[in-house]
């Protein structure tokens, strides 16, 4: 059965070529709607993770802190993961900088009388969380520190934008599958109808549902998997001269360093995907058909 | 057991909306093997009864039997089986045009999942009793309507059904060609397939001398 639904396949791709060919551009043009928007997302979501990546952290220090104390929380700090960037922020040089950041008021400033300035330690997480719950508790128990800021409230601000943005982006991918497959379903279907005739005659030689729907699910797979092969080969065009023309000069060569195609794992499960939509949508629009005959 | 006729109809009933009643109480009985003509005017309900046969049209009442089975309760599998006892053969052919004559007598076959080497050598053997072997590579709508409906036969007869149920087959046909799907019909018969040929060619009806059923006034009469 399988061999003669081959056949039957590639005769119905001889004899109705210009349908199948409009049928693989209009499904190419999809993909390739769909598949810009997944990797263009996919980009834009890995180089704002990127942007984010680094927070810092100031840990605020008792005043009469002993130098060993001092050693003694920089070593912890350093043991805890991904932490980065030490450094140690003493009161005077606190009021320093503090002047130094208001360059109108410096003056002023100067003559005020400022109460003083804690020791601070600073560093920088480098890692897409922030710091836990447990890291942080862990940290402002340590003998000689006051407090911990932790910037938390913009990594949660960040966390709920990243969180309604994969929400928003995974919407909008589920909408185009939907079209896509609204595409294939409605190209088979026409091919379908226009061999409404040679359907009429199997069924009235007795052939059975299945037998009728497998060259037109063959059919609809290899529409869908010729015209994903298509599309993947031209997003890889249209990216590779989008990313050319970007990077152009000194300043934005490094981009080409983050930004990224799909990988070989992605482009598979891409093609897997679009395989069974096509398998799925041209078994709906045969047995539409073929439960709408009057035979 | 062995009487058991082939087609049994009883108490037949059908009727189109808005039109007269094409079948008001029709009966029938057909032996296996038998050569039955089906006449009556354009519209008496000869493609209808043969629409019944095959499963396509329900009756409004009354039952038709095949080779033992009630045809108005088959359904899915059990159907497609029906059918494929079944040779049909149209006044239009029905053939897949752009394929060539070879892949159309294949389907039958194809549809009971013979293999490739019996199927080969079951349309040699229907192309040489019929005697289409050089048309076998041509493609169907380059076939004149005579060669179509010789293929369309060939196809019906490749899988050896019980019965044929030929729909006017000469309609579109000069007499020459007539003549031979008459004989070819025949032949077929005479190897024990059941055929009912539907004509109103009169000289067809008088020319052979076979068993008559005419369908007037929404009733089945057998007139010779």
């Amino acid at each position: 059965m399988i061999s003669s639904a081959f056949g039957q396949t590639l005769d119905n791709l001889r004899e109705n070529y210009s349908t199948i060919l409009s049928g693989i551009v209009m499904t190419c043009f999809s993909l390739v709607i769909l598949g810009t928007f997944i990797l263009v997302y996919q980009n834009l979501i890995h180089l704002t993770q990127l942007a984010f990546r680094k927070s810092h952290y100031s840990l605020f220090l008792v005043d009469q802190i002993s130098s060993h104390q001092k050693s003694a929380i920089a070593a912890y700090v350093k043991k805890i993961p991904d932490v980065g960037g030490i450094q140690e922020v003493s009161s005077d040089e606190a009021k320093k900088q503090l002047i130094e950041s208001f360059v109108e008021a410096r003056e002023l400033l100067q003559q005020l009388d400022f109460p003083t300035f804690p020791n601070i330690l600073e560093f920088v997480l480098d890692r897409s969380g922030p710091l836990t719950i447990e890291e942080a508790r862990h940290l402002k128990s340590l003998d000689g520190v006051h407090d911990l800021i932790t910037g938390r409230e913009t990594r949660d601000q960040i966390n709920t934008f990243f969180n309604i943005a994969n929400f928003v982006g995974l919407f909008l991918i589920t909408l185009l599958m939907i079209c896509m497959v609204l595409i294939i379903y409605n190209t088979i279907h026409i091919a379908i109808r226009m061999r409404i005739k040679e359907i009429e005659i199997l069924k009235i030689l007795g052939a059975s549902p299945g037998f009728i729907r497998l060259p037109y699910i063959l059919e609809g797979t290899l529409i869908a998997s010729i015209s994903c092969l298509l599309s993947l080969g031209i997003i890889f065009f249209l990216y590779s001269f989008v990313v050319a023309g970007i990077t152009f000069n000194n300043a934005t060569y490094p981009i080409r360093g983050v930004v990224r195609f799909f990988t070989i794992l992605e482009m598979g499960t891409f093609f897997v995907t679009i395989m069974l939509l096509g398998a799925f949508s041209s078994y709906l629009a045969a047995n539409r058909i073929i439960n709408n005959l009057d035979v | 057991m062995q009487n058991r006729p082939l087609i049994a109809i009883r108490k037949v009933r059908k009727h189109f909306l808005g039109k007269e009643p094409i079948f008001t109480d029709i009966n029938l009985e057909v032996s296996g093997g038998e050569f039955i003509f089906l006449t009556g005017v354009s519209g008496a309900g000869k493609s209808t009864l043969f629409r019944m046969l095959l499963g396509l049209e329900k009756p409004d009442g009354g039952i038709i039997i095949f080779n033992g089975s009630d045809v108005r309760t088959l359904a899915g599998e059990d159907m497609c089986r029906h059918r494929r006892s079944i040779g049909m053969i149209y006044q239009d052919y029905k053939l897949l045009q752009k394929r060539s004559a070879e892949d159309n007598i294949a389907i039958p076959l194809q549809i009971n999942g013979s293999p490739r080497n019996i199927r080969d050598k079951k349309i040699k053997d229907i192309t040489r009793k019929l005697k289409i072997g050089k048309l076998l590579k041509q493609q169907v709508q380059s076939l004149s309507g005579g060669e179509q409906q010789l293929i369309a036969i060939a196809r019906a007869a490749v899988h050896k059904p019980i019965l044929i149920l030929a729909d006017e087959p000469t309609a579109n046909l000069d007499q020459k060609m007539a003549t031979r799907i008459f004989e070819v019909l025949s032949l077929l018969n005479s190897e024990g397939t059941t055929v009912i040929f539907a004509t109103h060619d009169i000289n067809l009806l008088k020319a052979h001398q076979k068993r008559i059923l005419l369908l007037k006034h929404s009733v089945l009469v057998e007139v010779h």
